[in-house]
């Protein structure tokens, strides 16, 4: 999932924001933007993840890779690929450590269902542009996009969300990555069976 | 005679065939000639092999199904007109270098007009006039009326790739830039297609259109740029093409604009940077007069897709991109549309409003008609059926980014036999031959089979719209080699008017005429060694295509043939591969020339010809990792070498040439072949040509000792065999002080004393043919009649 805000800026498109209501959305989910020269006019549709994170959720094939990378950027992060390495990660450090039980994945898969609620109730500061070039805008539309509120978002101390980049597919949900897992666990050594898999996934692509 | 040799060593200058000059090496359209700094390094023969790893760029994006767009074929040499240069700008007197479509990137040189005296080359960077151009460096100061040469040889094609990846809802576009004239590729980036059904999508079909549109002058204030006899809108240009000022001519453009709004027929505004939406880049600034000549490039994508939920797959079209939207690093991403019409964004061009063709298996483009018309047909399973868009239609009704207002009809559903290929499958061409000789048809694979329909039976609702089909037989027939049940794709090669088929991994392709008359197929194709080319592969390998059991996707421009392995993973060897296939022997005499000829070497004084020697690449690679070339045959002519007009005669495999009459020069053709199982085209590094002149003949030598100046006798030891019958001789006397001829005898007529000694001259028998005896042997002649006290040259030879 991704939090998305109404009138947020496009990760690396500084003249596009996002039309579409508040809220939150599956990361392939479409999100409809403006320009801000033309703000009555919906000029089209990204994918969430695309608007929070920018090309670089394309450039991957592996989702492993990707939930990495946006690790770095966003430790905190509710995209599926960033759950997925999150929870392979622990779950690999229990076994490595010899403290992975067999109820060790519902307590993973809880977690990380805790964080996704925290998540989703404090949305992390999204990666909103709140100055507008007034070469590439003009006075006019700096003016109008003000009257909308992107004044009052959140500020974030840094640009570290706008990183660019690509992925092909990425794993449905993480409720469906967990659900698969502890559906079928019944010992401990299937437990770590499943978590090697989890971290050394077959390619996604 | 005396034995004398001629070579060639292809170092020299050369002319493109269709600029032939007999006093330079001529090379056929796909035909190169390299140096380099090691003596194999300098040769001749057909284009390289070009390699590229798409899963080893820094987007790694699995490509398939190679589209390429010509974007630069330049060739010749420019001299009209005399130059002034200082630093780096370079002004004309007499020059038009525009009208005469010198591209950025040429060479120019000073100094003469002739390449050959040029020892340093320039790169032109930007040409702003007829009478202006600068240069990447500085030349130095140069007076004005100096000669000079421009080299406008630059051969750059677009290859896009679509992606491969496992289906997702998005897909990527890579695009690759190919030099023709040194078979590099360099990787130019990608882009992302947001596609506006977000299910996942499996490529089937995937096409490119790249026009260029030139219409009227203009002249630009600031960002607005205003037209005289443009009808941009009428015309659909989109938001987010590529436009360029100073000329019609995009490889002569510099700088780049884009167009970020359409405001009427005559009016467009511009910004300097190309944008994910096409808009909200830094506004462009400029003054330019009217009159001016411009070109916007529109660039657009085609996909035809299977989804996981049926209904949302189908045709969409991705307009209008730019070349610079490919970004090395990331890729721009390119929106799913909504409403808006001639936006930068991804249309999704429904047949319905739930669509039905859900099983596409690719996408033939047809030509443009005009701005507003071009039809693209998707074949779907559906036993079996077509559907016709027109993707340059406007686009009135368009709903979260889906229209059906480009869909104008399906066919009925006509069966097929063996099961119809989804990769890519489709090809609208005009064969030269067979049943589909000058008719344009839309050309497709089944598992076991071509077809053909004629488009003019592609109708709505047709049942019947198939003309006719050909059956897989390979060349030799099934007894020869097994039938594949496996065709795959096929793609037409203009050039030699010929399909190219390829197969589902099972080691083969095909080049073959269409015929219907159950002949086999004309030619093989490839064979797989397993190798897989990657970058890391050891140095003593040599990069081929190699099926590697997968299938391979085709594409054939200007020649050349651009080959994608499809797989997912580096590991299997996903590459790309450009080569010349239509260089192969069989049409290198065709429309367009494919042979490697010498300039016309010099035998003044042959009186006859012996055998002709070529140095060649046998195999390429070291060690373990040899594989053999591809073979050449070579022709010679002896006439009508200075105007191209003599006929070339072939020469068996021992390069045997004795049955040639002499000559004053002998000029030598080689043809390659590639259609073959490596296709690792040869090189040619040099070629000799031993003939015998009017000296006495190699096998002889005159002999002092045995002959007779009082008895008027010529002698000579008979010094080499001939390993067979001696041929006929011939004797000639001279007067050595005039040069003029007092006698011509031949040993079949006779006509004075021919006679033999192999005893060293002891004693003399009759003259015969038999061949050298001993170490003394001789031959003698004594003329019927000779005058006397004459200084005698005498000359003993083959008739």
């Amino acid at each position: 999932m991704i939090h998305i805000q109404k009138d947020q800026y496009v990760a690396e498109n500084e003249n596009l924001r996002v039309a579409t209501a508040t809220g939150d959305y599956e990361d392939v989910a479409l999100i409809e933007f403006y320009d801000i020269a033309n703000p009555d006019v919906i000029a089209g549709r990204f994918q969430a993840q695309y608007i929070r994170y920018g090309g670089m959720v394309y450039r991957f094939n592996d989702p492993k890779e990707l939930g990495a990378e946006i690790l770095l950027i966003d430790p905190t992060s509710t995209h599926a690929a960033a759950s997925y390495v999150r929870m392979s990660n622990e779950l690999l450090g229990q076994m490595n450590g010899g403290t992975l039980e067999s109820v060790s994945l519902d307590e993973v898969r809880s977690v990380e269902q805790a964080k996704m609620e925290d998540a989703i109730e404090n949305p992390p500061e999204q990666a909103v542009m709140t100055s507008v070039d007034p070469v590439s805008v003009g006075e006019e539309s700096s003016e109008m996009v003000t009257e909308q509120g992107i004044a009052d978002t959140p500020v974030p101390e840094n640009n570290e969300f706008s990183i660019i980049s690509d992925i092909v597919e990425s794993p449905g949900s993480v409720g469906e990555v967990v659900e698969t897992v502890t559906s079928t666990a019944d010992t401990l050594s299937e437990v770590a069976d499943m978590v090697t898999e989890l971290v050394t996934p077959s390619s996604g692509s | 005679m005396a034995k004398r040799v001629v070579e060639h060593l292809f170092t020299g200058t050369t002319t493109p065939y269709t600029n032939y000059e007999s006093d330079k090496t001529v090379l056929g359209n796909l035909i190169r000639q390299y140096s380099g700094d090691n003596p194999t390094d300098k040769f001749a023969g057909p284009m390289k092999i070009g390699v590229a790893r798409p899963m080893e760029q820094n987007v790694a994006v699995p490509g398939m199904h190679p589209h390429v767009v010509s974007w630069c074929q330049k060739s010749g040499y420019y001299s009209t007109g005399t130059v002034a240069v200082s630093g780096t700008a370079v002004s004309g007197s007499g020059t038009d270098w525009l009208s005469d479509g010198v591209p950025i990137g040429a060479r120019i040189g000073f100094g003469s007009t002739d390449p050959v005296d040029i020892t340093t080359w320039y790169t032109v960077s930007t040409i702003p006039s007829a009478t202006s151009l600068t240069l990447e460096s500085s030349a130095g100061t140069i007076s004005s009326g100096t000669a000079f040469v421009i080299d406008k040889n630059r051969n750059i094609d677009w290859v896009f790739l679509t992606d491969n990846a496992t289906a997702a809802a998005t897909r990527r576009t890579t695009l690759f830039t190919f030099d023709r004239s040194n078979s590099v590729f360099n990787w130019k980036g990608a882009i992302i297609h947001t596609f506006p059904a977000t299910t996942n999508h499996t490529v089937r079909g995937f096409r490119v259109s790249y026009e260029k549109y030139t219409t009227g002058t203009v002249d630009v204030s600031g960002a607005t740029v205003t037209g005289s006899g443009t009808t941009w809108s009428n015309d659909r240009v989109f938001i987010g093409s590529r436009i360029g000022f100073g000329s019609n001519d995009p490889t002569q453009i510099a700088t780049w604009y884009y167009v970020n709004a359409i405001g009427s027929n005559t009016s467009i505004t511009i910004q300097i940077n190309p944008t994910a939406s096409g808009t909200g880049g830094t506004a462009a600034n400029l003054s330019i007069g009217s009159g001016t000549a411009y070109v916007i490039e529109d660039l657009r994508i085609l996909h035809a897709t299977t989804n996981a939920t049926a209904t949302n797959g189908g045709l969409f079209m991705t307009g209008s991109v730019s070349f610079d939207d490919f970004i090395v690093t990331t890729g721009t991403t390119i929106a799913a549309a909504v409403s808006t019409d001639k936006a930068k964004a991804v249309y999704w061009l429904a047949n319905a409003v739930t669509v039905t063709n859900t099983n596409a298996c690719g996408l033939a483009l047809d030509d443009r008609d005009s701005w507003t018309q071009q039809y693209v047909y998707v074949l779907d399973t559906a036993t079996v059926k077509i559907f016709k868009y027109n993707f340059r239609t406007a686009l009135g009704s368009i709903s979260s980014g889906k229209t059906t207002d480009a869909f104008v009809f399906a066919t009925g559903n006509q069966a097929v036999t063996g099961t119809i290929s989804q990769s890519n499958n489709g090809r609208v061409a005009i064969l030269n031959h067979g049943p589909g000789a000058g008719i344009k048809s839309l050309y497709f694979v089944t598992a076991t089979r071509v077809y053909r329909a004629a488009i003019s039976n592609i109708t709505s609702g047709s049942t019947t719209w198939q003309s006719d089909a050909m059956v897989e037989i390979p060349p030799g027939g099934i007894s020869t080699y097994a039938v594949s049940n496996a065709l795959s794709t096929c793609e037409i090669s203009s050039q030699i008017d010929r399909l190219i088929i390829t197969t589902a991994g099972v080691g083969r392709a095909y080049v073959t005429r269409y015929n219907t008359s159950s002949d086999s197929f004309d030619h093989l194709f490839l064979a797989d060694t397993r190798q897989i080319d990657q970058s890391s592969a050891d140095a003593g390998t040599t990069p081929h295509v190699s099926q590697a059991a997968l299938p391979l996707s085709i594409w054939s421009e200007g020649g050349l043939v651009y080959i994608a392995r499809v797989t997912t993973t580096a590991a299997l060897g996903n590459n790309l591969y450009a080569l010349p296939l239509p260089a192969d022997w069989t049409y290198a005499n065709g429309s367009v020339k494919q042979r490697l000829l010498t300039p016309e070497l010099s035998t003044v004084n042959a009186v006859k010809f012996t055998r002709v020697y070529v140095n060649n690449a046998q195999y390429l690679g070291e060690g373990p990792f040899t594989l053999p070339t591809e073979p050449l045959r070579i022709y010679y002519r002896t006439a009508g070498i200075t105007d191209d007009s003599g006929t070339f005669n072939l020469v068996d495999q021992t390069g045997d040439l004795t049955g040639v009459d002499g000559a004053e020069s002998i000029q030598f053709a080689i043809e390659f072949r590639m259609i073959g199982s490596m296709g690792i085209p040869n090189r040619v590094y040099n070629l000799a040509c031993v003939y015998e002149d009017n000296t006495t003949d190699s096998h002889y030598q005159p002999s002092v000792a045995l002959s007779s100046a009082s008895s008027k006798i010529f002698a000579w030891r008979f010094s080499s065999a001939f390993g067979g019958t001696v041929p006929t001789l011939r004797i000639r006397l001279y007067n050595a002080v005039t040069g003029g001829l007092l006698d011509d005898d031949t040993s079949v007529a006779q006509v004075g004393t021919w006679e033999k000694s192999t005893d060293g001259g002891n004693s003399w028998g009759a003259y015969n043919t038999s061949d050298k005896t001993n170490e003394t042997t001789y031959v003698r002649f004594t003329p019927a009649s000779l005058g006397d006290d004459i200084k005698v040259r005498a000359l003993l030879t083959q008739l």
